[in-house]
């Protein structure tokens, strides 16, 4: 359900004084008659005071938005009384709340105003409205309040201007948002920085190359196909250097690579530039040194004589007569007779196989100095073997060749310091670091190579330390060399560009680099017309969706046209001149006309479409203003409205199709609608008509202007429930005779209460209130008041005929007939006169 | 005339206008049901089966 406002007080606020006023609102509809100048507009403002904060006509006052200081609060109060607007409403659950909205600081020149904003006595802020299911619109037209200077605001404004009043049409917000998000999709359809795709696309720039290679990157071949088309793509390139072709694709390729190289060095040589990658060195494993330990441990163990005999003694056992001596012979080695013997042989065979540990020792030492001797060589050798060329070489023979830092210079031009500067930048630490690791590996070397001529020098700890020092060096030069790398190569790159240029070769290094990844070329050409094609449908959706958007806009507004006539039509049916459409200007989409059909026929045959505002009278304009709103609000789902002065005096039979035909629509969306009018036959008519829904009914007065505008709610006075009932109990219909009952009911409880106070004041008792009595039912009632109908005996009884009467009426599923309803009418309107004359 | 106020929402009405298997639809349902991710990753999600799906096509229209 939608919210409901069910009461309204106001206190200090515009023309309202102290204390409070305040307007009953039990039913879903309300009118309200207040001559001019009374305080129907102020009672307007308020309603949007307490929804919004502000009023309206302020900011559609541009002009005179200085006048407005101080505008909100009574100038007859008191500076510190406060000013506020209170109501009570029924939330979209059922449930009721006070709403209370307190002037913090009023309006000043060029300052707004500032207010607090309560619910059930808390504070809160601005969107706590919505939790009530109160929905507001755009400003400056926020509060669902139709007054007379917002009437016309809508014609008042631009065309550019009046999208503000239609935003919630016209929001496509979130469309524009989803787009966007279309739109960036084209993002991840951009092609990927493939350097095979941009070598491509300078080959495909060769001229004896552009048909082949435009020709695959069309229709994507098979790979086969593929292979075939760039092998025909490199014979072509090396027949237009005027050689043979060879017939096997490397063999090809490896043609154009030299041919290249040889062109190029006609020019500058580049070749120069060539380097091996530093070759892999592991410093010596543990084991080199702790065989070198094992050494020297077991050359402790045996005596310098003895390891100096040691070979001799191996050598002599060698010999035939000494090994298998059984006797004393002649020493072969100083011919004393019969001087060596079995025992001394015995002897020599113990010292030998004293000595074995420290010889095999000694064979390891030996092979792990090898190992390090090789070490420090090969490091040696791949110092030198990662070095580009042209540094292995003298000054003299680079001047000799061309290559020069001068050349390169030249070479590159303006493109040289891009270039060459970041290349020298890089040399300089390279060569230092490549001399370092040089020196120390021939240093390392020769302490080895001196070692092992003199095992006796031997310094396996020197070594260590030696080789350690040179794996340093390594990484030093290992990183030299690595930020060395990116500058030299993209200066041969630019160098070979230069060269290849001048030699009419420019893009064949490209050609060869993606000529040796087919496989690789073909599925980046795939990948990049399979983005191509998407991003192509990509395209085509967001027209499609664009298209879509304008058709939404154009749904929107038809279907809002389609509200608006149909509430213009209940203003104004078949009339020859009509509200046509609202419609956002072509090629304009945030300018919006309004359409009115010009027809020279009764029905409406072959009408002339113009702009309301040309053609439209004031009394049009003005029931358009009014379609305008009452569409905007059941658009937006507005649950209650609050009309002022919305029928223009003296505009009849608008007047007529407004409060027969309007405010019964209204009322069945459902909608609850509280009209303030100066015209009393309106307040009159209205009341009338919708009498059976228990309308309620106020007048608005001032007697002194200190006191302000007075709210007199008039349905609730005893003479009015009576009157309402009146009106009702002849209804033929039984709905009309229940309605007519329950409004006795109020009638009859309302006249016990009156008796009572009277009775009870007459006795002194000046507090006595109708609020005594408030949930006390006529059961509850009658019986205290027949006591006090004292002007006739008959008179009890008529009050209980009456009781009895509205207690069928209001409980029985078929209430009394008319005669009973129009009886028990005139029995409490007989007691009122009799005993409570107004 | 309509007799109530249309309640469909832009998107809803945004879909009527558009075939239901064009790119542009299937961009939409993905981005207003992305099956509990993000709106954009469920759009990418059907952008990168399009794409491998003309990839498909363009290796194996030619193999």
């Amino acid at each position: 359900m939608a919210p409901r406002i069910r009461s309204l007080s106001v206190q200090g606020f515009r023309s309202y004084g102290l204390p409070a006023q305040t307007l009953n609102l039990p039913s879903d509809i309300a009118v309200v008659w207040g001559p001019n100048s009374k305080g129907k507009t102020s009672l307007a403002e308020a309603f949007e005071f307490l929804l919004t904060g502000r009023i309206s006509r302020r900011e559609l006052m541009a002009s005179t938005q200085d006048e407005f200081a101080d505008a909100l609060r009574n100038a007859h109060i008191a500076p510190d009384a406060e000013v506020a607007v209170t109501s009570r409403i029924t939330d979209a659950d059922g449930n009721d709340h006070d709403v209370r909205r307190v002037l913090v600081n009023d309006y000043g020149k060029r300052q707004d105003c500032s207010s607090r904003l309560e619910i059930d006595g808390a504070e809160v802020a601005e969107d706590a409205l919505e939790q009530l299911g109160i929905a507001l619109s755009q400003p400056p037209l926020r509060a669902p309040v139709l007054a007379q200077h917002t009437l016309s605001y809508i014609f008042s404004v631009r065309p550019q201007d009046r999208s503000t009043y239609f935003k919630t049409l016209l929001d496509v917000l979130d469309l524009d948002e989803l787009r966007n998000d279309i739109a960036g999709l084209a993002d991840e359809l951009k092609p990927p920085d493939d350097p095979l795709l941009a070598k491509f696309d300078t080959c495909i720039a060769i001229a004896v190359l552009k048909d082949t290679l435009g020709n695959i990157a069309r229709t994507l071949p098979d790979l086969e196909t593929f292979t075939a088309r760039i092998a025909d793509c490199a014979g072509a390139l090396i027949e237009s250097a005027g050689e043979e072709p060879p017939d096997n694709f490397d063999e090809r390729l490896q043609a154009i690579e030299r041919i290249l190289a040889e062109r190029r060095g006609k020019t500058f040589p580049v070749n120069e530039f060539d380097r091996q990658q530093l070759a892999g060195w592991t410093p010596p494993a543990e084991d080199v040194w702790a065989r070198l330990g094992t050494y020297l441990a077991e050359r402790e163990k045996v005596d310098e004589e003895t390891r100096q005999l040691a070979a001799l003694f191996d050598e002599a056992l060698k010999i035939p007569a000494v090994a298998e001596i059984e006797a004393p012979v002649d020493c072969p080695l100083c011919g004393t007779d019969l001087s060596l013997t079995p025992d001394r042989v015995a002897r020599i065979r113990q010292h030998v196989e004293d000595t074995r540990d420290f010889k095999t020792a000694e064979t390891a030492a030996r092979a792990a100095l090898s190992q390090l001797s090789t070490s420090a060589n090969s490091l040696a050798a791949s110092v030198q073997g990662a070095l580009p060329a042209y540094l292995k070489t003298t000054s003299a023979r680079r001047r000799e060749t061309g290559f020069t830092v001068t050349r390169i210079r030249e070479l590159l031009g303006d493109r040289a310091v891009e270039f060459v500067d970041p290349w020298l930048s890089s040399l300089r630490p390279l060569a230092r670091a490549a001399a370092a690791c040089w020196r120390g590996a021939q240093s390392a070397s020769a302490v080895v190579d001196q070692q092992s001529a003199d095992l006796g020098t031997l310094d396996p700890e020197g070594l260590k330390g030696a080789f350690a020092g040179l794996a340093g060096l390594r990484d030093q030069y290992a990183g030299a060399l690595d930020a060395y790398g990116e500058p030299a190569e993209t200066l041969v790159a630019a160098l070979n560009e230069v060269l290849d240029a001048q030699a009419d070769t420019a893009g064949w290094q490209d050609f060869v680099d993606i000529a040796r990844d087919i496989v690789g070329l073909r599925t980046a050409l795939i990948d990049r017309a399979a983005r191509a094609s998407v991003a192509k449908e990509l395209d085509t959706a967001l027209k499609e969706i664009d298209r879509a958007k304008e058709k939404v806009l154009d749904d929107k507004f038809a279907d809002h046209s389609g509200l608006i006539q149909k509430w213009w039509e209940k203003l104004r049916p078949e009339e020859p001149t009509f509200f046509s459409a609202v419609q956002p200007r072509k090629g304009a989409r945030r300018t919006i006309d309004f359409k009115a059909g010009l027809s020279p026929n009764p029905d409406r045959s072959a009408p002339k479409v113009r702009d309301v505002i040309a053609v439209f009278s004031q009394s049009q304009l003005h029931c358009l203003g009014l379609a305008l709103f009452l569409a905007r609000s059941e658009h937006e789902g507005t649950g209650f409205i609050i009309l002022d002065d919305p029928v223009l005096s003296g505009d009849e039979d608008y007047k007529v199709h407004f409060n027969a035909t309007v405010l019964d629509e209204l009322i069945k969306l459902p909608m609850q609608v509280i009209v303030l009018t100066q015209d009393h036959a309106t307040w009159e008519d209205v009341e009338t008509r919708y009498r059976h829904l228990g309308i309620s009914t106020a007048q608005l007065f001032i007697e002194t202007p200190a006191e302000g505008s007075i709210i007199e709610n008039t349905s609730d006075t005893l003479l009015a429930k009576i009157s309402r009932a009146k009106s009702l109990a002849r209804g033929g219909h039984p709905d009309s005779r229940k309605e007519c009952g329950i409004h006795l009911r109020d009638a009859g409880e309302l006249f016990c209460k009156e008796m009572l106070v009277k009775d009870r004041r007459a006795k002194g008792e000046e507090a006595a209130s109708f609020s005594d009595y408030d949930d006390k039912t006529l059961e509850w009632l009658c019986p205290r008041v027949d006591p006090l109908l004292v002007q006739d005996a008959s008179h009890p009884g008529k009050l209980g005929a009456f009781r009895s009467t509205v207690n069928h009426a209001c409980h029985d599923n078929e209430p009394p007939g008319t005669a009973a309803m129009v009886q028990a009418c005139g029995e409490i309107h007989f007691l009122q006169k009799e005993y409570l004359p107004r | 005339m309509p007799d109530e106020v249309n309640d469909e929402s832009n998107v809803d009405r945004l879909l009527k206008h558009l075939k239901d298997e064009s790119l542009a639809a299937r961009l939409i349902t993905a981005h207003e049901a992305p099956d509990g991710g993000e709106p954009v990753a469920a759009m990418k999600a059907v952008l990168t089966e399009r794409l491998d799906e003309v990839k498909g096509k363009l290796d194996g229209a030619t193999d």
